[in-house]
């Protein structure tokens, strides 16, 4: 998806003068030119003249007759567009289920998910899954020490 | 010389060599893994490398980083994830060479010169260690101010052909590594109450959200009916890699010297040095419109350079104690573990030489597996 440099220029511009509204409320060192506030102070007076610099870049190109959206062509597929979301829901699913469920069940439930979307035969996906899980499991939990969730399976921890 | 026959004599023993080998298959696989570093495979090493004797255990940590630095160019060339943060500079231009079918190029660049820079990284640690590590160790804030300046504006070099979205992109990464406590006043910014926020964005999570997701992503919505994984019958690595050596001469010294340089440096280390010599390369090539189509002077000199950089880290850290970068803080650490003080190592280190040519051996045999 390409959105005309304009409507970018204006959302950054935009990003950087709430920040700058943002950082007002922030204190200053007793005795010090410098505070937290200086350097997103900057970055987002850099965002302001790199926004201002692309929507004027944008303009032009408006006025030159190119389309202010143009999308890839996968926007329009249904198949594609939900594949998108399972994607990001997924993300979203472990986020918000993991220290409920625990690790392997979330793992597992995602994959499943995940592979049935795809088109994945469940006959081969939920095996694949739940070793991937438990894999992934064993390599970050027992050799690396990363304290996964245990979740509904507390009672099984080892 | 009786230090170095002495060196040879502590490295090749069956116990070390079997170290040697142990931790080239344990860095092989961390380092190919995107989102596991190098810095995090020599971390998971020290409880290892406790039970060790020095030389082992040294041994161990060396193997380990130099295979997981280049097996990072694995992932990133067949499947345009990085493996560390040290190959992510020149991804797409590897990723790009497999797309061309020349995969087998691409990954014995990444080998080959990475060995090149590697050795050449070691020899520069043993001959001229102490003089380098002074001129590092006289770097004051200012000096460092305008280093990571220079890294930064590397990022806009990158985008080349659209520098002002280069500075947007950079501005943004800004942004994000201003979140969290860590300002001189220790004042929560952008963390809109969220504990997790306070910790600052890690560069792991970062990582994997901005290459592996959107790599995924650009999967599920791929229109075209296959996915496109490459499976290509990886020949030998090594041909025409002379040839490649014989053409650029250039690139490949500069990234050498470049990556030590950097690598030396206190603070900055292999991933910095891959950026700047993926630029600089750019910058000097004869032929800079063919960068990200898929050419591979830019993945040999970033290459050599951070493998050479991996080797300059270990200068500041051995003459006087300070770390080039993460993985020498750690190492300074394990070293004091072991009674030794940084100083007199440096002849024993010399054996990284040898372990780089070692690796190389294994490499090969252990590649073809992986990659079949």
């Amino acid at each position: 998806m390409k959105i005309n440099d304009a409507i970018v220029g204006a959302v950054l511009a935009l990003l950087g003068i709430v920040i700058l509204i943002h950082i007002q409320d922030y204190p200053k060192i007793p005795g010090q030119k410098y505070g937290p506030a200086i350097f997103p102070g900057l970055v987002a007076c850099g965002f302001i003249a790199c926004g201002a610099l692309l929507m004027r870049r944008g303009v032009r190109a408006l006025s030159a007759g190119q389309p202010a959206f143009a999308f890839a062509a996968w926007v329009l597929l249904w198949p594609q567009v939900t594949n998108f979301l399972a994607v990001i829901g997924a993300l979203l699913f472990y986020i918000l289920a993991a220290d409920f469920l625990g690790f392997p069940i979330t793992g597992s439930l995602l994959l499943i998910g995940l592979f049935w979307k795809f088109g994945v035969r469940m006959k081969i996906g939920i095996p694949i899954a739940i070793f991937a899980t438990m894999l992934a499991h064993y390599l970050f939990y027992k050799l690396m020490r990363v304290p996964l969730p245990w979740g509904l399976l507390e009672g099984l921890a080892w | 010389m009786a230090d170095l026959s002495t060196a040879f004599g502590l490295v090749f023993q069956p116990y070390v060599l079997w170290v040697i080998l142990g931790s080239a298959v344990f860095g092989l696989f961390v380092g190919a893994i995107p989102g596991l570093t190098a810095t995090m495979a020599t971390a998971l090493l020290v409880p290892i490398t406790f039970f060790m004797p020095p030389v082992p255990a040294i041994a161990a940590i060396v193997t380990a980083t130099a295979m997981a630095i280049f097996a990072g160019d694995i992932p990133g060339a067949l499947m345009r994830i990085p493996g560390t943060p040290a190959s992510a500079a020149y991804v797409d231009e590897a990723y790009a060479m497999t797309k061309k079918g020349q995969a087998e190029m691409a990954l014995g660049a990444g080998l080959v010169f990475s060995v090149v820079g590697g050795i050449f990284g070691t020899i520069v640690l043993v001959t001229a260690a102490p003089w380098l590590a002074d001129i590092a160790i006289r770097f004051s804030s200012f000096e460092y101010f305008w280093l990571v300046l220079l890294g930064l504006t590397c990022a806009v070099f990158i985008a080349a052909d659209n520098p002002l979205k280069g500075i947007v992109a950079l501005l943004l990464g800004l942004l994000i590594s201003t979140i969290g406590l860590d300002n001189p006043a220790g004042h929560p910014r952008f963390t809109f109450g969220s504990i997790e926020l306070l910790g600052s964005v890690g560069l792991i999570p970062m990582m994997i959200g901005m290459f592996a997701v959107s790599e995924i992503l650009r999967f599920a919505v791929t229109t075209e009916g296959k996915a496109e994984v490459l499976v290509a019958q990886i020949g030998n690595v090594f041909r025409g890699m002379w040839a490649l050596t014989k053409r650029y001469p250039g690139p490949i010294m500069r990234g050498n010297v470049v990556g030590t340089a950097i690598g030396a440096l206190p603070g900055a280390g292999a991933d910095i040095a891959a950026w700047i010599s993926y630029a600089m390369s750019k910058r000097f090539s004869k032929e800079p419109e063919k960068f990200g189509t898929g050419h591979v002077e830019g993945i040999i000199e970033s290459g050599a350079s951070n493998n050479s950089a991996l080797a300059g880290a270990w200068i500041p850290a051995l003459v006087f104690g300070i770390p080039g970068d993460s993985i020498t803080a750690i190492v300074i650490g394990v070293l004091y573990l072991k009674n030794i003080i940084p100083g007199p190592m440096i002849f024993i280190n010399d054996v990284a030489n040898v372990y780089a040519i070692f690796i190389k051996k294994t490499a090969i045999r252990l590649r073809r597996r992986f990659l079949a």
